[in-house]
């Protein structure tokens, strides 16, 4: 697994287990923004001279590593300031090229983060679009069953959600994108849980979009990627105009770039980048598959340590990316959060930025355990700690 | 390990919040959210002669902001309004009688906000 003294910020008694929300960084890829900002600052894609040429090189390998990464085409991958950044894009793009029509629907799922919930929410809203939210089932998945009645002739976008962000669920996207498409809708997957931790193929999982973060697998904040399938990108004007993105421009009209560059308007994040490159080969040099079967023995670690606690209620997932949440009958999430803080234990707690299932689980949301290739079952333990100490504070 | 927040004082009046309860037709009524969680509070307070005559609260609270409007829904019985309006959050800080660290300030000052709220809708200063 990830060697622990390659992350700065595991300090001697940090406990950090928060890593769905962002995950920590090693020191390489602070190393290669260090590098970039010391001996080549200067702008990508713009200019002749050496350092210039520099950063647009170190950039261009970046999104080629990317591409293999994910198993996409090198022309396929844009690059954005994040999963959510990502996901305003596309929405844009799509109310600007396809032809939706009042009464057409979208279609998302119960588990879906704000990030693309609420956009489509709000283009529903301003179409006239139909939103159907496909129910997830009491062991917080989205079943094949569930997600085919809502889909209809109509359905114009689909929203899958590759890992839900509260109880870690892995959908099997490949199968319901492809039901999808046999209805003719557009179908987005947002990987910002899955990318970095389990193998992605956008090829394989068929989707017409996927995005990620690269913060929340051991990259820098500030980055994300965009893969669009070559024929949107040739066949979609971009909704956001601006340097970089064009052939040419006159007082009447521009004309657009016609690959990927045409939805990177402006100076991208070049230092975020160079890391996110790192940060992909740092976890390319971990044997594949790995970082999932050590997640998946951290999680059912942790299930059978609070299987010995009755009064607490586990919200998780089967097939699981590393995430666990939990809530305690009369007792908020924010003082368990607290309590755990005390203990230096970080944690998230509420709603998780994905308010339609937290609520479900646990009126005032859920505290989160979430893992990565630097936790250890000795976090575990300290979770077990802390929450014997909840017991005992609010007298359980 | 740091001091904790969950101090017995604390935990009495989250376990336990004295004026729990809503109140009466000619009390005025504020609800505020608290913005990091979406807990909600409503405050009523019932005001004779510029005098607080009652104090009560109701919501969707952590421990935190239940002490913090237990405490401070006592304090302001009796007190005259114009008191009140003198109030700093300090004062609540005080009741508490322990460290309030900057990610839970606005559970501790829920109860607070709203009486802010109540002081501008309904007492609004003469002055
Ligand atoms: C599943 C999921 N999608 C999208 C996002 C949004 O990512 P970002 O905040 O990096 O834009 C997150 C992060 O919280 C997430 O967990």
């Amino acid at each position: 697994m990830f060697t622990r003294s390659h992350f700065p910020s595991l300090q001697e008694g940090y406990i950090y287990l928060d890593s769905a929300s962002t995950s920590l960084t090693p020191q390489v890829v602070i190393d290669a923004m260090d590098t970039y900002y010391k001996d080549y600052r200067a702008s990508s894609h713009r200019a002749m001279y050496a350092s210039a040429v520099r950063a647009t090189k170190e950039v261009e390998k970046v999104r080629v590593d990317i591409a293999h990464f994910i198993d996409a085409q090198e022309e396929e991958v844009i690059f954005t300031s994040g999963s959510t950044a990502a996901a305003q894009l596309l929405v844009a793009t799509l109310e600007h090229n396809l032809k939706l029509q009042e009464g057409d629907e979208i279609v998302v799922t119960e588990l879906d983060h704000h990030a693309t919930f609420v956009p489509l929410q709000m283009l529903a809203q301003r179409k006239k679009m139909k939103l159907t939210v496909v129910p997830a089932d009491e062991k917080f998945r989205v079943t094949e069953e569930a997600f085919a009645k809502c889909i209809t002739p109509r359905t114009k976008i689909v929203s899958l959600i590759h890992a839900s962000n509260v109880t870690g669920t892995i959908i099997p996207v490949e199968r319901y994108a492809a039901l999808a498409h046999e209805n003719g809708a557009f179908v987005i997957i947002d990987a910002a849980q899955t990318a970095g931790h389990i193998t992605l193929s956008f090829k394989k999982l068929g989707a017409d979009a996927l995005f990620f973060s690269g913060h929340k697998m051991c990259g820098p904040t500030g980055v994300g990627v965009l893969a669009l399938k070559q024929k949107w990108i040739e066949r979609c004007i971009p909704p956001y105009g601006g340097g970089g993105t064009v052939h040419s421009v006159d007082a009447e009209k521009t004309i657009f770039l016609p690959h990927k560059s045409k939805f990177e308007a402006g100076t991208l994040p070049i230092a975020e980048i160079i890391g996110l490159g790192k940060a992909v080969a740092y976890i390319q040099g971990i044997s594949p598959g790995s970082i999932q079967a050590h997640s998946t023995e951290l999680v059912a670690y942790a299930l059978s340590c609070l299987g010995q606690k009755p009064w607490v209620s586990v919200y998780v997932g089967e097939d699981n990316v590393g995430v666990v949440s939990f809530s305690i009958a009369g007792v908020h999430p924010h003082d368990i959060a607290h309590i755990f803080a005390e203990h230096s234990i970080a944690v998230r707690a509420g709603f998780q930025c994905a308010e339609l299932i937290s609520r479900k689980l646990s009126s005032s949301g859920v505290v989160r355990i979430s893992v990565y290739g630097y936790t250890t079952k000795e976090d575990i333990d300290a979770c077990m700690r802390a929450l014997d100490s909840v017991q005992k504070t609010f007298s359980i | 390990m740091m001091e904790s927040l969950y101090s017995e004082h604390l935990l009495r009046h989250a376990r336990s919040p004295h004026n729990y309860k809503e109140g009466g037709v000619s009390a005025c009524v504020v609800s505020v959210l608290n913005e990091g969680c979406a807990d909600d509070l409503t405050l009523y307070i019932d005001v004779e002669h510029g005098v607080v005559k009652d104090a009560s609260f109701v919501g969707t609270l952590c421990a935190l902001s239940t002490a913090s409007a237990s405490l401070l829904t006592d304090y302001m019985h009796g007190k005259y309004i114009d008191e009140l309006r003198l109030m700093t959050p300090g004062l609540v800080y005080d009741l508490l009688g322990v460290t309030i660290t900057e990610s839970r300030t606005r559970c501790a000052l829920l109860c607070y906000q709203a009486l802010q709220k109540s002081l501008t809708t309904c007492f609004p200063s003469k002055n």
